[in-house]
């Protein structure tokens, strides 16, 4: 799929816009107006560029380019503001900072590298950044030239910069002393805006408005000159070929004093094709915009200045997710415990109400049975009464018949005393046999024990008195022997 | 620290919490109350299936007259009385003496079931030997529940004197 970026340069009143779309620039466009950030806003509302990344190169004085060394673990942002403002006497309160930066893998840890870091007025870029709206990333020229390797010149309304680019880092940047066409336009006064733009747009009828540019570019060439020079003794390979840009690069007399000045004019092979379509005295004004369109998107996030709305927006967001963890991690806790005990709690309860359930419908069950469960309890009752009152009660005939039965011959029962005591009947007895004989007594001992089935068969006493035998006899009888009466 | 590991530490934090304690405690009691509702709704099926066995056996009724035949509401002693008096002349004993008696406190206690009034009633019979074995027999063999806890027989001539110690009983679960 065909990469789609969009650069926009703003030089003071006046913006260029190309979209690139596969290399080629499908849009060009150049608005100019006292409130051109306005227009770009309104620019943008119409192109919608959704997923597109725009570059916006700002043109604005002050601004100025550094060759920093960094390293590897120290490349962010806070480091190399801290080597650029070691560099620069500018007060960090009103600036802000871009940077190209080598890739961190191309660097040893602790080696030193070079990287480009630019200053900016921070009311400046805020300005950009909030009259836009869309996320757009805002840098200025020369951090627009990674890769584009030459001498870079350009001329704008706002200021004139040139740009040395040497293996794809802009090596050495100057907002040239004479600033940008913006000062012929005060020089003209009043009216001077409309008559700078006729001039460029190639009118040439103007002789004063010629006047006034051309010694404007003759100081710009000039200086472009010095510099060169200084830059020549500085660096090993400074090209004489200038890459032109900018609005203030159809200034009528511009190549001609370049040329005057020992510099030819070079063209981007890049800039050239994505712009063929455009007469080569036009492409000039869209180059900036072009470079900033082919590195939207690209060069990390140093190479744009901070949008501190977004960045105040991104921690706003980052707070809100922070909390929204917490909130989600705390709702988990009490899901898992309401998984824990709440679930099992709606359960017993549920369990709860079943049992109720259940001895609801046992009791409506027996109340329906109401006459016969008490009939079935006062049956139970009684039965087990009986049955407790009852169990241990002989048939005394059987006892007394057997009695009866062991006495020997002769022998009368004359007082018998017999008592329910535990699992036993207590008998005391007294008898008369007749004779003197003692073989009576014996004899009914050994039947109690053996006929009788008696326990603890004992004499408490025998006499012989009157030709008798009188004794007394104690003894116990299971009932468990003697029939039940029930 | 994993969110999952936070989410345990959470929990078990809670759990060890009061608002923890009160809902695992609450969950026990709860459990224990369901327990307990399902045996007493046991103990009612029980009694329900009892009523409903009781209400289909035509002899339950017939075998519970007798029984509170054998322990009315009350003391009864009227009909005891006729009863006994009528078992000593089947028996062709003469019952010459009676003495009726509450039996209270702790020989009460040791020989009634809860929800059982008794009565001691001593009396005293003469007849023939064989006259007075059957009227024991008669005795403890009527309808009213007579348990004869105590004989004593002295022969006097052809005659046995019997002194009985015997009690009587009345149902009355509202007691004790």
């Amino acid at each position: 799929m065909a990469r789609t970026s969009i650069g926009i340069e703003i030089d003071g009143g006046r913006a260029t816009i190309v979209e690139l779309r596969g290399g080629a620039a499908t849009t060009r466009h150049v608005i100019t107006d006292d409130d051109v950030l306005a227009r770009v806003r309104g620019w943008l509302d119409a192109r919608k560029p959704v997923k597109v990344p725009v570059r916006v190169a700002l043109v604005e004085r002050g601004t100025y380019l550094r060759r920093i060394n960094v390293t590897a673990a120290s490349s962010d942002r806070s480091s190399v503001a801290d080597a650029l403002y070691d560099a620069l006497p500018v007060p960090r309160e009103a600036t802000t900072v871009a940077a190209l930066v080598p890739p961190a893998d191309t660097l040893p840890a602790d080696t030193v590298g070079a990287a480009a870091a630019v200053v900016a007025s921070l009311d400046a870029v805020t300005r950009v950044y909030d009259a836009l709206v869309w996320p757009v990333e805002v840098t200025v020229p020369p951090l627009c030239l990674a890769g584009a390797d030459g001498l870079h010149l350009f001329v704008g309304f706002e200021a004139s910069v040139l740009t040395l680019v040497v293996g794809g880092m802009p090596v050495a940047s100057r907002q040239l002393a004479g600033g940008g066409l913006g000062a012929v336009v005060t020089d003209l006064g009043e009216g001077g805006a409309a008559r700078v733009e006729q001039l460029l747009a190639g009118g040439d009828g103007d002789a004063i408005v010629w006047s006034v540019a051309d010694r404007f570019v003759v100081d710009l060439v000039e200086e472009v000159r010095r510099t060169h020079e200084h830059w020549g003794r500085a660096e090993s390979d400074v090209p004489s070929d200038v890459v032109l840009s900018g609005a203030g690069t159809a200034a009528p007399t511009l190549a001609h004093r370049l040329a005057a000045a020992g510099f030819g004019l070079a063209r981007h092979r890049g800039a050239d094709g994505a712009l063929h379509e455009l007469v080569p005295s036009e492409r000039a004004a869209f180059v900036g915009a072009y470079f900033a369109a082919v590195t939207a998107g690209t060069g990390g996030e140093l190479a744009v200045f901070t949008n501190p709305q977004a960045e105040a927006a991104a921690s706003r967001r980052a707070r809100a997710r922070a909390k929204l963890r917490r909130a989600g991690t705390i709702a988990a806790a009490v899901v898992a415990l309401g998984a824990v005990t709440g679930v099992p709690l709606a359960k017993g309860r549920a369990d709860l109400q079943a049992a109720r359930a259940e001895r609801a419908a046992a009791a409506a069950r027996l109340a329906r049975l109401a006459d016969a469960d008490r009939t079935a309890r006062r049956l139970a009752a009684l039965d087990a009464a009986v049955e407790h009152l009852d169990a241990r009660t002989p048939r005394w005939s059987v006892l007394l018949g057997r009695l009866r039965d062991s006495a020997p011959v002769g022998t009368r029962i004359t007082r018998l005393r017999a008592s329910v005591g535990g699992s036993s009947v207590d008998v005391s007895l007294d008898a008369v046999a007749a004779g003197g004989e003692y073989a009576p007594l014996t004899e009914w001992l050994h039947r109690l024990a053996d006929d009788v089935g008696a326990h603890d068969v004992w004499t408490s006493g025998f006499a012989v008195r009157d030709g008798s035998l009188r004794f007394s006899l104690t003894f116990r009888v299971p009932t468990a022997t003697l029939e039940q009466t029930r | 620290m994993t969110r999952l590991k936070i989410l345990l530490v959470v929990l078990v934090a809670v759990c060890a919490t009061v608002p923890g304690r009160v809902a695992l405690g609450r969950l026990r009691s709860v459990g224990q109350a369901a327990a307990d509702i399902r045996t007493e709704a046991a103990a009612l099926e029980r009694r329900a299936d009892t009523a409903e066995r009781v209400a289909a056996d035509p002899k339950a009724v017939a075998q519970l007259a007798t029984l509170e035949a054998a322990l009315p509401a009350g003391a009864g002693l009227a009909d005891a009385i006729d009863q006994l008096a009528g078992a000593a002349a089947s028996a062709g004993v003469s019952w010459t003496a009676g003495t009726p008696a509450p039996l209270t406190g702790q020989a009460r206690a040791a020989k009634t079931p809860a929800g059982v009034r008794a009565w001691t009633l001593a009396m005293t019979v003469s007849g023939p030997d064989s006259a007075v074995d059957a009227f024991l027999d008669a005795a403890v063999s009527l309808d009213r529940l007579v348990v004869v806890d105590t004989v004593t027989l002295t022969a006097e001539g052809a005659a046995t004197t019997a002194a009985v110690n015997a009690r009587l009983f009345a149902y009355t679960p509202e007691e004790r």
